[in-house]
């Protein structure tokens, strides 16, 4: 097998699928950012966007941490190492199969 | 990949979202031209023209701003849009060559100045305009389209500065201490320039923060 159709065959399906790359690209430029902030830069619904994070956060990918910001409740979310590792992967791994 | 690029750069394009960046060094300009003048015409023993007022004044104003900022935030953006914590930039090698060549081209265009006895303030001006233009280009008006307006405005403010006649710029400050002291030309352009930057980038963050209200909405609620 060619090298180019292998890296296609390594790529990282969770982060493939276009709704969590958006999620894991944003996180990445970020230290934390809350569910709205996500919510309003992917255009995603609450339903789709919660199901993406709860697939993100059980591949061990994003922290979802509960909090209260005042009497308000907020979701901070967060890439963890193997998160972002694997997001550098998945990018070098598309470049070289691109 | 482009589109994955462009992803990674949202989160710094967020920042300006509500044109409080622009608010912010808008104040901030204005507070420190608004300080210029006052202890140009106050009495040069006066306690506007002590070695510690202007640091006072920066620190007293970029406190209050700082944190009036971050009250903006609180109230308005992190109910609309969202809370963003963003990570720390490291210092990248480019950063450091890029401030070392302009260093470099600075010490330069001084020397050629001084030898050739070229209306300097006219070429500072143009330089501190390009300056100014690029930095707000790179920061700002590449997130959102007709802030490039903005920024051909400020290089156009800078070079209409420049060509402004001597008894113009000089007026702000004839008759005052400082018009024995400092090279009157030079010191008028830069108060007229920095005084009418600090009033575009008020205008330009008041309209972003307009549209800012206009467009998005407060939920209210939980953010989940």
């Amino acid at each position: 097998m060619k090298p180019q159709i292998q890296a296609i065959a390594e790529i990282d399906r969770v982060i493939h699928e276009p709704g969590r790359l958006m999620i894991v690209a944003l996180l990445y430029a970020v230290e934390t950012a809350d569910f709205l902030y996500l919510q309003h830069e992917t255009a995603m619904n609450k339903g789709t966007l919660s199901s993406h994070i709860l697939r993100l956060e059980r591949e061990g990918y994003v922290n979802v941490e509960k909090t209260f910001r005042g009497k308000v409740p907020q979701t901070l979310l967060s890439l963890t190492r193997t998160g972002r590792t694997s997001f550098e992967g998945y990018r070098k791994m598309l470049k070289k199969s691109l | 990949m482009e589109d994955v690029q462009g992803l990674l750069e949202r989160p710094k394009l967020y920042d300006n979202i509500d044109g409080s960046s622009e608010l912010m060094l808008g104040c901030m300009l204005m507070g420190f031209t608004s300080f210029q003048w006052v202890s140009a015409h106050a009495r040069q023993d006066s306690i506007w023209n002590k070695i510690y007022s202007l640091p006072i004044f920066v620190a007293l104003l970029t406190t209050v701003l700082i944190y009036g900022r971050k009250a903006m935030k609180s109230l308005f953006t992190y109910r609309r849009t969202g809370f963003v914590s963003y990570r720390k930039p490291k210092l990248r090698l480019i950063g450091l060559i890029s401030g070392i060549a302009a260093a470099v081209a600075c010490g330069l265009t001084f020397l050629t100045v001084r030898r050739h006895e070229i209306d300097s303030t006219m070429l500072v001006m143009i330089g501190v305009g390009l300056l100014t233009t690029a930095s707000y280009a790179y920061g700002i008006a590449r997130a959102v389209r007709w802030k490039w307006i903005v920024a051909v405005l400020l290089l156009v403010g800078a070079v209409v500065v420049a060509l402004l006649p001597d008894w113009l710029t000089s007026a702000a400050f004839s008759g005052t201490w400082s018009a024995a002291v400092f090279d009157l030309r030079f010191f008028g352009c830069l108060f007229l320039y920095l005084a009418f930057y600090a009033f575009v980038l008020l205008l330009s963050g008041g309209i972003s923060l307009g549209l800012y209200l206009h467009d998005t909405r407060h939920d209210g609620a939980e953010t989940e």
